[in-house]
């Protein structure tokens, strides 16, 4: 017996999902089909596929890795200045990229803050380079999983790490084999948002890392340069894109939801 | 249940009649306040927001708007979208795309565009001319191909013969002629070629280097109403102001060359 | 070895001030109230309280200053707090584990105390499926893993079925017996104190409000809270069937005859536990008639009054404690050193049996 919604909830539904279908509906219907194969190697489709999936797996890679202390810290300590360093660590969520970007220039870019010591030291320039492009999606798409994470411990119950003190754990221990595991589906639901924005990723990116396909054209930045040259071109990028996401939303499907 | 089917019957035919039903809707223009909407080539922004301020000054009852970008990119959106009254393109080509439709009249070039070379102040590669541009590991900036200054610097970089090693020195295809600047700007390119008109607005934040007037480009930049506009007659007055003596000027000020008729 | 604590805690509006010490292999029972502070006890002595201000000394070594993980204590907490995430025979080697063991040796440990304590369930199980009796039994497999020179066990019944309890409550006597250490059992329940514990330290409102064997505190409860405590009569011993239906519990000081336990098979039981209210003992002027099983006589050792009622020690075999109304009393005109006669039923014996082992939990 199924539950019987207000029709007005109905009604909402279907305009929130007419929302978000039509523009992957309208894609799939003004795609070239006839000249798919020239179009593709004509926007370099594989080399900004390749780029795209190495950038977004590297910047989420590195999310997990600082994302996750970061998020304990939020999470469990108490030291004057957390809610700044919170309100920082979502800070790249609400600005638009493009500022991040900018961010991220002065502060890395041959001139910058930092930038200027690891150029005249180290001989490192990151602006141009495809670690650049890894440094400017990491910054927008760590908060991600940063939030997530922290949720999570928040919500775990402290009697099992307590209990595992007890126990004979080093606070090390504890965190790997009692915290981590049981905050593990809300902080691999954070890594996977993470992943999805980090293969988005563009503002920050064209602006920090520049544009040169093969080193820092990740798809998002081939579909807005196809977009003059190509039409055409720039709506099957766009649709290898939406097909990519999709199949891997799909294949994790209720994991995500079970952002508990 | 039944609702709900009937809801979403409706909802489909809703979307159905919305998407089969044209899409523009003439209005009449109004007595007062007219507001122009021009497009420009990016290049093009800080002398054409002076002459948008100058414009309305004369004619207060005409507010423009600008939409500053690639030629390229705002040619694409006039054929889809339609909504501009005045179209300023840094490349004849851009516009010639525009010739049947929505269609052009009064095309008129108003103004010419040189390419030079710029560099960070303290010009970290030491570029001193255009052979410069070959020395390997020196990080050169362009403009995307398909954007007209883009596709100009590779013109005049292959009428100098050193096409295939400058471009190896590519490290970026930037979008439109600002974001070049900003990447030499902030420090992180060692050269690029843009516009003789970005560098007196860009000041003591960028050097130039000459490129020889041999195998430079004269970018010829056409202006016109755009076909369909609902406010031509205002459209042409803008436009007959731009190629007047005040637009002119200032254009002139902004590093811009006569147009060559 | 010898456990001593001088503890003093602030938890929320209350402070847990309390001295105490629990000798080599003797089992010290922190009872009271819910809210007293025993917890908070539990929790210090563990290291798992960083305001707490203790002492806490293991034969002299001072070990207040160690963190949680390096004391040697071995706890089974209340609901037993199992790891959701691992296997049962996970969460015994957990300590063993911790310490640095090596799986396969972590794994055999961990397999022979769950052999030992919790026989029949299956190692590879998860907490989520077991009952409340079987995850105390993980719960105590798992404290006494790490070979701890303490052992505490905080509420250990309270989270299990009635039913199940009787059979933990024999498994957790055996355990406690066999340990080679002090043992800090705290709990709000006055039969798991009274049956289990050496000594009885009472705790109300975070302050000890007495210290005793069980003998000392029945006799001389100083208390609202400790009389009412032992205001139960214990009987524990040998059951022996009587007659059909029937049986006879041989205690210490005397023979009590109690129906027939439920599903118990006819023969000699060891270990049985049975308690009589108070107030379901009659007193008698003369040798009574009717249908009561149990008659003894006995001399007052003692009566409290307090307000409309009168409690009565008897000095008899077996010992009782009985509560009459002041009014009886007085009409009766007993007192101490008079002769009387007690009489209760054998149905109003609630009694205590350990259905034995395996998979009846």
């Amino acid at each position: 017996m199924r539950a019987r919604l207000p029709v007005a909830i109905v009604a909402l539904a279907c305009i929130g999902a007419a929302f978000v279908l039509l523009p992957v509906v309208a894609l799939f219907v003004r795609a070239p089909w006839s000249r798919l194969g020239e179009a593709l190697s004509g926007v370099g489709a594989s080399t900004a596929l390749r780029l795209s999936i190495e950038v977004s797996l590297a910047a989420t890679a590195i999310s997990v890795l600082i994302g996750v202390p970061l998020a304990w810290v939020l999470a469990r300590s108490e030291f004057p200045g957390r809610n700044l360093l919170r309100a920082a660590v979502v800070l790249p969520i609400l600005l638009p990229p493009v500022v991040g970007g900018v961010g991220l220039l002065v502060a890395l870019g041959r001139s910058g803050l930092v930038g200027r010591w690891l150029h005249d030291v180290l001989g490192l320039q990151l602006t141009f380079t495809t670690a650049g492009a890894v440094v400017a999606t990491t910054f927008v798409s760590m908060p991600l999983v940063v939030l997530a994470t922290e949720a999570g411990l928040r919500g775990l119950d402290r009697r099992y790490e307590r209990a595992a003190a007890a126990m004979g754990g080093s606070p090390w221990y504890v965190f790997r084999r009692v915290t981590l595991p049981m905050v593990a589906p809300q902080l691999a639901a954070g890594a996977v948002l993470t992943w999805a924005r980090a293969l988005g990723e563009f503002g920050a990116t064209i602006t920090f890392a520049g544009n040169l396909a093969g080193r820092t054209q990740t798809m998002p930045l081939a579909v807005y340069e196809a977009r003059q040259v190509d039409p055409g071109g720039a709506i099957v990028l766009s649709l290898i894109l939406v097909v990519i996401s999709v199949a891997v939303l799909v294949a994790l499907g209720g994991r995500l939801a079970g952002l508990r | 249940m039944l609702a709900v089917r009937r809801v979403v019957v409706l909802f489909a035919v809703a979307v159905v009649s919305v998407g089969c039903s044209s899409s523009s809707s003439s209005t009449s223009p109004a007595a007062a306040a007219t507001p122009l909407t021009v497009f420009a080539a990016s290049s093009l922004t800080k002398a054409f927001t002076q002459i948008g301020q100058d414009f309305h000054t004369a004619n207060p009852d005409v507010t423009v708007t600008f939409n500053f970008g690639s030629s390229t990119d705002l040619a694409s959106q006039i054929q889809s979208e339609g909504t501009a009254d005045v179209f300023a393109s840094a490349s004849g080509t851009a516009m010639d795309t525009l010739q049947s439709a929505p269609g052009v009249t009064d095309r008129t070039n108003f103004a010419t565009n040189q390419l030079v070379i710029i560099t960070p102040p303290d010009n970290p590669a030491g570029i001193t001319s255009m052979n410069d541009l070959t020395r390997s590991g020196v990080k050169l900036v362009l403009a995307a191909e398909g954007v007209p200054v883009g596709d100009y610097a590779r013109q005049a970089l292959k009428s100098a013969g050193i096409l295939a090693p400058a471009t190896a020195n590519v490290v970026s295809n930037e979008d439109d002629d600002a974001s070049v600047v900003a990447k030499v700007t902030s420090g992180d390119a060692d050269a690029a070629i843009v516009y003789t008109s970005d560098v007196p607005s860009a000041g003591d934040t960028v050097r130039s280097v000459a490129i020889p007037s041999a195998v430079n480009v004269v970018a010829t930049y056409p202006i016109k109403v755009v076909g369909g506009s609902v406010y031509p007659d205002q459209a042409k007055a803008f436009l007959d102001y731009v190629v007047g003596p005040s637009g002119q000027a200032t254009l002139a000020a902004f590093g811009f060359g006569p147009p060559s008729g | 070895m010898v456990l001593e604590a001088e503890i003093e805690v602030r938890r929320g509006d209350m402070t847990v001030v309390a001295a105490f010490a629990a000798g080599d292999r003797e089992t010290l029972a922190v009872l009271g109230p819910n809210g007293s502070g025993k917890t908070t006890i539990v929790e210090t002595i563990a290291g798992l309280v960083p305001t707490a201000d203790a002492r806490i000394l293991l034969d002299g070594e001072p070990i207040h200053d160690l963190p949680p993980e390096r004391r040697p204590i071995g706890i089974a907490f209340q609901d037993g707090v199992l790891f959701p995430h691992l296997s049962v025979l996970e969460n015994v080697a957990f300590p063993l584990r911790a310490r640095g063991a090596r799986p396969r040796a972590a794994r055999t440990q961990g397999l022979e105390l769950l052999d030992r304590l919790a026989p029949g369930i299956d190692p590879g199980a998860k907490p989520g499926t077991l009952s409340g009796g079987e995850r105390q039994r993980v719960a105590l497999a798992r404290a006494l893993a790490g070979t701890p020179r303490v052992l505490i066990l905080d509420e250990p019944l309270s989270a299990v079925d009635v039913s199940a309890r009787a059979d933990l409550r024999a498994l957790l006597r055996r355990t406690l017996r066999d340990f080679d250490g002090p043992r800090l059992l705290v709990t709000h329940d006055p039969i798991e104190a009274m049956t289990l514990a050496d000594r009885l330290v009472i705790l109300e409102d975070g302050r000890i409000s007495q210290t005793g064997t069980p003998q000392d505190i029945r006799e001389a409860p100083r208390t609202r809270y400790a009389a009412d405590l032992v205001g139960m009569n214990l009987f524990a011993g040998r059951l022996t069937p009587l007659e059909a239906g029937a049986g006879e519990l041989q205690t210490a000081d005397g023979v009590v005859t109690v129906p027939w336990p439920e599903g118990i098979p006819v023969g000699l039981v060891d270990d049985v536990l049975a308690t009589l209210g108070p107030a379901d003992v009659a007193l008698h002027t003369a040798r009574p008639e009717g249908s009561a099983r149990n008659v003894v006589q006995g001399v007052v050792e003692e009566i409290a009054v307090v307000g409309d009622r009168a409690r009565v020690r008897l000095a008899s075999s077996p010992q009782l404690v009985a509560e009459i109304t002041s009014g009886s009393a007085a009409r009766m005109a007993i007192r101490t050193g008079t002769v009387v006669w007690a009489s209760f039923k054998a149905v109003e014996i609630h009694l205590m049996v350990e259905r034995g082992a395996t998979d009846t939990l």
